[in-house]
């Protein structure tokens, strides 16, 4: 019997899987040896069994990361073939085990008021079809004390003219002003049967902007007012707010991260990745995003939000060969600034700087990005410019209010947090004292 | 400029040798206890010696991007190391510096890729006065040419001032670009703060205060955007500094950050592949440290991963070799590992950064012999850690962890067949079976079933 007659295979079982991973395709490496890896994208589902081929007997390792970044791995051997039929396989089960999500791992217990709050698929806590005011932090089971009140705030556009620019140079306080009538301030305990920023037509999405009061005194936070964004959605946001368990990283931003997912398991798995550094298996699920992520876009009822994060992602582990997509993300959802930062760092990534400013500034006046990633990417694109076009005083200006907002903002949340209040070297000093 | 060793450049043409000579020769112009016309026969020799070593170095360069023609590829290292600062605000350092020493003479002596062999080495030291010049192993100062026969032999070389740093700096992505599959390997140990990104401090670095603002700060994150359009298309910063929050930087008033670029942006488009990593020492907010007469422990972890644990999990062509992202998953085991093994290195954090980063698959090294793996045991349920007293054996030897704890235990093993598990104490209950695996590099996670004691 010649080797090309057998078929070699390992037959992965997935137990343990935890909720927020069951029916998304997880990126696998199947390693030999010695020789290139395979990769196979896997569904993920409670007992379930992929078969998958492999070329030669001997020993592999199967192995996978979680969007926590924690690596799950075993190894098998694959048998010389015995059978009559020419086949050869090993059998690795996964146990998922102790293992969670970035979510999960952060979360600090939860009083649940209302038996209504249920798990979401992060760990996290929803209230399904509405969200309420008060989301509590508690200590593990201890207090009872409310520790975090959100009101809900307004969505308008903003105009970085209309900020205080003297306040702007007196210190690091990020100034955004609402303009117009365009503002629409909600009553603080309105109860939400949906994301006010949505409607039936996604181009007119708006993201809704959350103050946030909070004290932490558990982390050393106390009365601390942050700016959420939370992106719409067709359904109602799933949103999860977390102290930070660094705080430290950044003093001028807020202790508090805040996460969301869409409804797109596979988009939150490459996104995870990304922000995870995760980089070779976010690129794994890369050439398949592409096509999804333009018929996220271009779909009846498509979904700006999603294709957003397809494209931060494909941003970091893709050349440029597509922009169409991208560039309509930019230009046909007008509330939303996220799709204008990325088409501008596209014309960047494309040599062509010259352009970028205009995305840049568009995406300036449209408000604040719904991700922290599109805070940092705003900041680096503009400083990249400020550098290449030393003259031009409209990049100089529009540089310096991308710092202040990156300033301002705790990074390490995926929703864009920023902190509100006092000039913060006052703060930093009453502190001091 | 102290380009200390180029690939081909030995014997008379040793670059090291040359610069040591105009070194001394600077140093004996400028020492007003000698005679003045000593002192000016020295100027001269200085000059002299300069033109040498410029030359040569002249010759060196055009040699490297000669090799690049041929499609050779190279790997380009500069190592900064700052331990005396200016500034009277910023604290003396020696760890740094032994550091940059430890990491010149790694790449020196130890650096081994199969296909990107060694191209050149550029370094940079503001030693504080208790270390005085670099002090090369016997291996690297033969290797550099320093052959006097002394087991002192030194090499001064070039202060870590901002615009030294920033000249060698575009020297070195030069040489480096000649190429677009060459590697660069930036080295910095020294100061560092965090604002929202980090910043690092080269001798000459200002602290604002009252009546002066920062000077001289290395914006490094703004750096690698900037090198998004340049080549080579492997870029690798190792980082062992600070990224404290001061309140100096948090007051600062001023919109732009506090710190300068040391690659100015170019309207170009994007290298394919980009491999452009940054591997630091610290966590944002968080200090690295060492000990104060050896480099610090990111340094030695990193030196350790290159050298023998962060080896991707296949061999390729019968070779192990650590890649961009073996490296990232090795070093973020490795604080772990080296914080529960070592008292001393309680609180250290080590993170990465891939600033515009495309891919992952760039070989940086190869390893020579086994690799070692770091192996991460935990229990399930982790309920079970605290009481778990774990253990892996290899090599018929068996390793416990010397106190239970309900954190996962990283430890290290050899490549190849090993075992782990976990014993309890009577009165727990609990049992588990140990499980046998190959240990694959570069971390390999164990998950123990744990069980009530039937």
């Amino acid at each position: 019997m010649s080797d090309k007659a057998v078929h070699y295979e390992i037959k992965i079982t997935s137990v343990h899987v935890p909720r927020s991973l069951r029916g998304v395709r997880l990126p696998f490496e199947i390693i030999p040896q010695e020789g290139e890896a395979k990769r196979s994208l896997i569904t993920l589902q409670e007992k379930h069994t992929e078969t998958e081929s492999v070329k030669w007997p001997g020993s592999y390792l199967v192995r996978t990361v979680l969007p926590s970044g924690q690596l799950i791995a075993k190894t098998t051997i694959v048998p010389q073939p015995t059978g009559p039929k020419g086949e050869a396989s090993s059998e690795v089960t996964l146990d998922f085990g102790e293992y969670i999500t970035v979510a999960e791992a952060n979360e600090p217990s939860i009083l649940e008021t209302s038996n209504k709050y249920l798990p979401s698929r992060r760990g996290a806590v929803k209230k399904p079809s509405r969200i309420r005011r008060m989301i509590w932090f508690m200590k593990r089971g201890v207090s009872a004390d409310p520790r975090v009140s959100c009101d809900y705030g307004m969505f308008v556009r903003w105009s970085p003219e209309a900020s205080d620019e003297s306040l702007e140079t007196s210190s690091d306080a990020l100034v955004i002003k609402p303009i117009g009538e365009a503002s629409t301030s909600l009553p603080g305990n309105i109860e939400m049967e949906r994301h006010p920023g949505w409607t039936p037509n996604s181009r007119e999405w708006r993201p809704l902007l959350m103050r946030s009061r909070f004290s932490l005194p558990m982390f050393g936070t106390e009365r601390q007012e942050a700016l959420l964004i939370c992106p719409p959605s067709h359904h109602p946001p799933p949103l999860t707010l977390l102290p930070d368990p660094d705080p430290g990283v950044n003093s001028n931003a807020p202790s508090l991260l805040a996460y969301s997912h869409s409804d797109d398991g596979e988009v939150d798995l490459l996104f995870s990745y990304v922000r995870g550094g995760a980089l070779d298996l976010a690129r794994q699920l890369a050439p398949r995003m592409i096509e999804r992520a333009q018929e996220i876009l271009q779909s009846k009822v498509s979904n700006p939000v999603n294709a957003t994060l397809a494209a931060y992602a494909l941003l970091k582990v893709s050349n440029t060969e597509r922009q169409d997509w991208v560039r309509n993300l930019a230009d046909w959802f007008e509330h939303l600034s996220d799709g204008a930062i990325i088409y501008g760092w596209y014309l960047i990534r494309a040599g062509k700087a010259e352009h970028a400013h205009k995305y840049f500034r568009i995406a300036l006046t449209r408000g604040v990005p719904m991700y922290s990633e599109g805070v940092r990417l705003l900041r680096d694109g503009l400083n990249f410019l400020r550098g290449l076009y030393t003259e031009n005083a409209q990049v100089q200006a529009d540089a310096t209010r991308a710092n202040r907002m990156a300033a301002s903002a705790n990074l390490d949340s995926e929703l864009t947090c920023l902190r509100l209040g006092k000039g913060l070297a006052v703060e930093f000093n009453e502190k001091a004292k | 400029m102290a380009l200390i060793w180029a690939e081909g450049f030995t014997g008379e043409k040793a670059l090291a040798p040359l610069w040591r000579r105009h070194a001394v020769a600077l140093a004996r112009s400028q020492d007003r206890s000698l005679s003045p016309s000593d002192r000016g026969a020295a100027i001269v020799e200085a000059e002299d010696t300069k033109i040498i070593y410029d030359n040569t170095v002249a010759e060196a360069e055009a040699a490297l991007a000669q090799t690049a023609t041929r499609e050779e590829l190279r790997t380009h290292a500069l190592v900064v190391g700052v331990g005396r600062y200016k500034n009277a605000g910023i604290k003396a350092l020696t760890t740094s510096v032994h550091g940059a020493w430890a990491f010149a003479d790694w790449m020196l002596r130890r650096f081994h890729h199969l296909n990107r062999p060694l191209g050149s080495v550029e370094l940079i030291l503001s030693p504080s006065d208790s270390l005085g010049d670099w002090k090369p192993s016997p291996e690297a100062a033969e290797k550099l040419g320093l052959t006097d026969g002394s087991s002192t032999t030194t090499l001064p070389v070039e202060a870590a001032t901002f615009t030294n740093i920033k000249n060698a700096f575009n020297r070195w992505l030069k040489r480096a670009g000649t190429h677009l599959d060459n590697a660069a390997f930036f080295y910095f140990s020294g100061h560092g703060l965090w604002k929202s990104e980090p910043f690092l401090l080269p001798e000459d670095a200002q602290i604002a205060k009252r009546i002066e603002g920062f000077d001289n700060l290395i914006d490094v994150q703004q750096t690698q955007i900037n090198m998004f359009n340049t080549q080579p298309s492997v870029q690798c910063f190792f980082i062992d500094a600070c990224q404290e929050v001061i309140s100096q930087l948090v007051e600062n008033p001023t919109t732009r950050p506090p710190a300068l670029v040391l690659w100015t942006p170019a309207n170009a488009p994007v290298i394919p592949d980009r491999d452009a990593w940054r591997y630091e020492g610290a966590f944002p907010s968080r200090k690295a440290f060492g000990p104060a007469d050896s480099a610090p422990f990111f340094t030695q972890e990193l030196v350790a991963c290159l050298e023998r644990r962060g080896a991707a999990p296949a061999k390729i062509a019968n070779a192990w070799r650590v890649t961009t992202s073996s490296l990232k998953e090795a070093l973020e085991a490795a604080w772990r590992w080296r914080e529960e093994a070592d008292r001393e290195a309680q609180g250290i954090k080590f993170s990465t950064a891939a600033p515009g980063s495309s891919s992952t698959t760039a070989t940086l090294c190869h390893i020579q012999g086994s690799p070692e793996v770091i192996v991460e045991v935990r229990c399930h349920p982790a309920t079970a850690m605290p009481r778990a007293k774990l253990f892996v054996e290899s090599g018929g030897v068996r390793s416990p962890r010397p106190q239970p704890l309900p954190s996962p235990w990283y430890t290290t093993v050899t490549q190849g067949d090993c075992s782990a598990g976990a014993e309890f104490e009577a009165s727990a209950a609990l049992a588990t079976t140990p499980e046998n695996f190959e240990a694959r590099p570069p971390v390999h996670p164990v998950q123990l079933m744990v069980q009530p004691r039937v």
